[in-house]
């Protein structure tokens, strides 16, 4: 879940980094334009105030120092985790068909979510499915929520469920498990 | 992007052969369409084959990947019904010598109360 969130984080912490890269190329042309020394007595005025009561703060403790501590942690953190999504291996994640030699067959998980919603909502009573796929471990797992309408038996609304995802379930070798849910929430069949 | 041109025999190789594998992946009845964007299309010279990648293989040989939107069908019967038809497509085409591995993938699922409705 972790190595999920960590690659997202990688790519927006790069689009801001090249936003602020285009914030200093901004700068260095305004102060090619108006001249080094003018562009450096204006960026000196406008920023040493602010540093000067900072750097008072921070040398006198109290809430200053323990919120810098803080801020330069988090930093720290941060950085950390930008350079494991950066750097970390994408995983493919289609479910891809064994022993098709060379090539490959692969589905993508969305895909396969809604081929598993349909099949599922075929059975007969199931008034909406919802699936799930994971990869795990121990080999990819498919879960289908069929939620049935009243006077339906549960074990033979699974029953059915399994065996229509069997075309889908059995091919990419997925493990298929069916819950029964009885009216209530769910999707509802169109 | 628009498409590249619709005659096979123009352009490089990597863009003939993404042309031949979306015409007959689209000849499949379990097709809707090829799924689009940058990362999912042959470019060149600004025109762009859509929902097929055609890279170079290292051997001279350049590898395929097909990127369907299928109907809700038998997913590995209908990838390799697909395959089946790109490789006779691009022998059809004598291309054959060109070709390396051919991937299919199935990237998203149109059912057919999803499709939009043909203008009356």
């Amino acid at each position: 879940m972790i190595a999920l969130l960590l690659g997202p984080l990688a790519r927006v912490s790069a689009f801001v980094l090249l936003g602020l890269l285009a914030l200093v190329g901004l700068t260095v042309a305004v102060g090619a334009a108006v001249g080094p020394a003018t562009a450096a007595d204006l960026a000196q005025l406008a920023a040493r105030d602010a540093v000067d009561r900072f750097l008072d703060g921070l040398a006198g403790g109290g809430p200053a120092q323990q919120t810098t501590a803080l801020i330069a942690a988090g930093t720290v953190v941060l950085c950390l985790a930008v350079a494991i999504g950066a750097l970390s291996r994408r995983r493919s994640r289609s479910f891809l068909l064994p022993d098709e030699g060379d090539a490959t067959l692969g589905v993508r998980p969305r895909a396969l979510r809604a081929i598993a919603a349909h099949l599922a909502e075929g059975a007969r009573g199931v008034t909406g499915a919802r699936a799930r796929v994971r990869p795990r471990r121990r080999g990819p797992h498919l879960r289908v929520d069929a939620t049935h309408s009243a006077g339906v038996e549960p074990a033979a609304l699974r029953d059915d469920v399994t065996s229509r995802l069997a075309s889908v379930s059995e091919p990419f070798g997925l493990r298929a498990r069916v819950r029964p849910r009885a009216g209530g929430r769910g999707r509802r069949a169109a | 992007m628009p498409d590249a041109p619709t005659d096979a025999s123009e352009g490089s190789v990597r863009v003939r052969l993404a042309h031949v594998a979306r015409r007959a992946a689209l000849c499949d009845a379990g097709v809707v369409d090829l799924a689009g964007g940058p990362l999912r299309s042959t470019a060149q010279g600004g025109r762009a084959v859509e929902g097929v990648v055609v890279a170079a293989q290292g051997d001279g040989c350049h590898e395929l990947t097909v990127h369907l939107i299928a109907r809700p069908v038998a997913l590995a019967e209908l990838g390799r019904r697909v395959r089946a038809g790109v490789l006779a497509g691009v022998e059809a085409a004598g291309l054959m010598g060109e070709l390396g591995a051919v991937h299919v993938t199935v990237a998203g699922l149109l059912a057919d109360e999803q499709l939009p409705k043909p203008a009356a």
